[in-house]
């Protein structure tokens, strides 16, 4: 059996993505802790391309790209899937978690911005959410139907960070009511057991996130 | 029940391309369907209302977009001649390249032929850049696929376009000298009988590129005779931002108007810009949606 080992940070949610498959299926790992602000040596020689984490080392070969990882993750631990057989229906969790990654840019942007950018954030933001919630989860449980699939853990940020983002800049993305199903998937996502004992926890995530919300700010306006 | 795949595509993208590529190289029979980009079709918007872009295959009526997804359902779909590795890891590494190049490589040379002066300077060095690492990657490898031309190589079927962008812009971003083994790579591709048949020919591109930048014109030209009356021609720079942002949504119009303000004979005649904007607002006024 050759060894696994993970390169996260705490505060990352594509760390923790890693994380919960490696969990679900099952795999013993060892977890290395990156300091983002002092990268490691061994952090940048797994990935010199990107330099960032998570970067999954198995038998002494470095993945990087949280997606890749978990695709390869996938392929190499069957047991609990988190892709069904079917080509089209892979296809489809595919084209979700691709579209996940496209909104990046506008969620940073409500995250790190200030004034009319961010206000143009909210709203591109908020459209983002109605489309996942409309057309992603449709009427699903899961966007992987019964189960949790790749694209849950694609969008396993909003349930796990979002609502402590939207804490520390002061701005609600998703107001109470106005996406049922999106809530009652973050309710259903959180409740998975592995996922449940895998998150942050919430205060030290906030305080995080103010620290960095004031950085931003602070740059933002001198 | 009868195989039907059908292909919505653009004959200038090369992320459409790049699938009629894919499914030569299978061997497929398909319906291409070619979409205007300024007149989507009904069924576009409904076979990808999410982001109403092409490429989209449709697989017995199942609807599948993103070029990269799309690929990996058609090797998942039919498996003979196989573009990704079997092995796990040399999978995730194929992915890897992909991904590098849409996401990296792509959007830095893009940039490039659509800034100018410093901001251009700073694109084409980050193009090099990435095109570096892609170089040293391939090294002694003639293609990023194992025997034959696999899903990195299908990827980088965009270099041929970026050749033809840069003789179109007046661009260097890869040349033989840098990068000898990319530019080989290059060359295979354009030769590759089967890719051959997947481009338009040069000249024909060469001409789509630069209507890009053209189109705008017309309407220019439209504006300009019209507001001749009003004794205004051309205006600041901004008035021309607005104007082509409101007509044509191609990054590269922002450099044709840049050159356009720029011109001298526009500086001379132009009004203060806070004269200008109204007239130019009254004439945009938007048509009916489409």
């Amino acid at each position: 059996m050759e060894d696994v080992k993970l390169l996260g940070a705490w505060p990352s949610s594509f760390s923790y993505r890693v994380i919960w498959v490696l969990k679900l299926k099952g795999v013993k790992y060892e977890y290395v802790e990156e300091n983002l602000f002092n990268k490691s040596d061994l952090l940048l020689r797994y990935n010199p391309i990107y330099k960032k984490i998570p970067v999954l080392v198995h038998g002494g070969k470095p993945i990087a790209e949280s997606i890749v990882i978990l695709e390869y993750v996938e392929e190499t631990w069957p047991q609990n899937p988190l892709l069904p057989k079917d080509p089209y229906e892979r296809a489809v969790a595919r084209f979700w978690t691709k579209f996940e990654e496209h909104t990046s840019p506008t969620f940073f942007s409500f995250f790190q911005s200030v004034g009319e950018e961010q206000e143009r954030a909210v709203k591109e933001a908020k459209e983002l959410l109605r489309i996942i919630e409309e057309q992603g989860l449709g009427e699903k449980k899961f966007f992987g139907g019964e189960e949790i699939g790749l694209a849950d853990i694609a969008f396993g940020w909003i349930a796990g960070w979002l609502r402590t983002m939207e804490e520390a800049v002061g701005v609600k993305l998703m107001e109470d009511d106005r996406f049922p199903r999106l809530q009652a998937w973050i309710e259903n996502f959180k409740a998975v057991p592995v996922i449940k004992e895998n998150l942050p926890d919430h205060n030290e995530m906030l305080a995080y996130f103010k620290q960095r919300r004031e950085m931003f700010i602070g740059s933002a306006t001198s | 029940m009868a195989e039907e795949v059908k292909l919505f595509g653009a004959w200038g993208s090369p992320y459409s391309r790049r699938i009629e590529l894919a499914l030569k190289l299978k061997g497929l029979q398909f319906e291409y369907i070619e979409e205007d980009l300024y007149n989507k079709s009904p069924a576009l918007l409904k076979y990808n209302p999410v982001h109403k872009k092409v490429p989209v295959l449709v697989h017995n009526g199942k609807p599948v977009a993103e070029s990269l997804v799309i690929l990996e359902y058609i090797d998942e779909t039919w498996k003979h001649n196989p573009f990704l590795p079997t092995d796990p890891y040399e999978k995730a590494k194929a992915r890897f390249w992909a991904r590098f190049i849409d996401e990296k490589f792509w959007p830095a040379a893009k940039k490039a032929m659509a800034s100018r002066e410093r901001e251009r300077e700073e694109a084409i060095e980050e193009a090099q850049q990435h095109l570096k690492t892609l170089e040293s990657e391939l090294k002694e490898k003639k293609i990023f696929g194992r025997e034959s031309l696999g899903f990195v190589d299908i990827a980088a079927h965009l270099l041929v376009w970026l050749v033809v962008a840069q003789e179109a812009f007046g661009v260097e971003i890869l040349t033989e000298e840098k990068f000898p083994a990319v530019h080989e790579l290059y060359r295979r591709l354009a030769d590759e009988a089967v890719f051959k048949e997947c481009m338009p020919p040069k000249e024909q591109l060469i001409a789509y590129l630069k209507e890009a930048i053209e189109e705008t014109r017309p309407h220019l030209k439209a504006l300009e005779s019209g507001l001749k009356e009003r004794k205004f021609v051309g205006g600041e720079s901004l008035g021309f931002v607005e104007l082509a942002a409101n007509v044509i949504k191609f990054p590269t119009v922002h450099e044709w108007y840049q050159r356009f303000a720029d011109d001298a004979v526009f500086k001379e005649c132009a009004p203060p810009r806070s004269d200008s904007l109204p007239i130019i607002k009254l004439y945009l006024e938007p048509p009916a949606s489409k």
